[in-house]
């Protein structure tokens, strides 16, 4: 019997971790699961404005029949969001809750603010299918729920970016299950 | 036909099955007595995987491959040889199936971390070309090479 796997969102000192699997999640300048349109990252008038970092991770509600490895998470290589705005993000072992300033800036996603990420964060869009970011990590029957590292990204809006609602982006894990 | 109708079964050299639709385990097969590998759904086999001509159980590979994101979900059915080839992707939604000789660098056949019951030994390590394999695709199905 193949394990149900979903995809959280983690927020929140908890923390609380909310099924995105099916949704639409938004980055925000606040450490809500599901901001919608409230606490738009502002453009800023100089420099860069950042969301509050958003951490994901992969869940199983029912145990696999074997084991769950061979984790990766890709895009599709180009970054959609327009002008002036990128994403970056790096892999975690251990989750760190987002802080910043309500709706005006989260802090920037950096291994001196956020201790437990792996490295630097990276421009998201350059893992692909074709050269996905590994994420460490397993789950073997009988276990269940969160698994795996965090994958930690945010949105970076720059001064030279224009108003509105950007494009969506699909962000896409991959397992293997025996 | 929907990707929890497709199912494996291992058949052993005395004409005995082990079936994952009777709860059996990838880590239960026995590898030594494997005589073929199968993929199978209600009512048709859809990838058989005999071994020989090099190949024995403990080159058998087998993977259930989610991919998902932004609402949507893929599922690939993985199986074949390693090191020697060939690996057969299938993904029953779409009818679709690729082959290849060995695991690809990106796509759904790329790589797989081994399990403690995958022995890929070295000496193994003997012929990475495509070799003429049995494997059966189901009417309508495309291979994509």
């Amino acid at each position: 019997m193949a394990a149900t796997v979903t995809i959280r969102r983690l927020t929140g000192a908890g923390p609380t971790s909310t099924d995105i699997t099916a949704t639409n999640t938004r980055a925000s300048t606040s450490d809500a699961p599901a901001p919608g349109t409230s606490d738009p990252i502002p453009i800023p008038d100089s420099g860069t404005n950042y969301s509050y970092w958003v951490s994901t991770q992969l869940n199983a509600t029912s145990t696999p029949s074997g084991t769950i490895n061979n984790i990766t998470w890709y895009t599709d290589g180009a970054n959609g969001f327009g002008t002036g705005v990128t994403c970056v993000g790096n892999t975690a072992d251990v989750y760190v809750q987002a802080t910043g300033t309500q709706g005006t800036s989260g802090t920037q996603l950096t291994t001196g603010n956020h201790a437990e990420l792996a490295g630097a964060p990276v421009d998201v869009f350059t893992h692909t299918s074709g050269s996905p970011k590994s994420i460490t990590g397993s789950l073997t029957n009988p276990s269940t729920g969160a698994f795996g590292h965090f994958f930690v990204y945010q949105i970076a809006v720059a001064d030279t970016a224009g108003p509105g609602t950007i494009t969506a982006e699909t962000f896409t894990w991959s397992y293997d299950e025996t | 036909m929907n990707s929890l109708a497709v199912t494996w079964e291992a058949a052993y050299d005395d004409g005995t099955v082990l079936a994952e639709k009777s709860g059996a385990r990838y880590a239960q097969i026995e590898r030594d007595r494997l005589k073929s590998f199968r993929l199978v759904s209600p009512g048709e086999i859809l990838v058989d995987l005999p071994v020989g001509d090099g190949r024995t159980g403990y080159n058998l590979v087998y993977r259930r491959r989610t991919i998902f994101g932004g609402g949507n979900k893929v599922v690939w059915y993985l199986a074949g040889w390693v090191p020697m080839g060939p690996v057969v992707a299938i993904q029953p939604e779409t009818e679709t199936v690729k082959k290849s000789a060995t695991f690809e660098q990106s796509g759904p056949l790329r790589g797989v971390e081994p399990t403690p019951e995958e022995r890929w030994l070295p000496s193994h390590k003997t012929d990475f070309r495509l070799k003429t394999s049995k494997v059966t695709l189901p009417s309508g199905y495309v291979l994509k090479t």
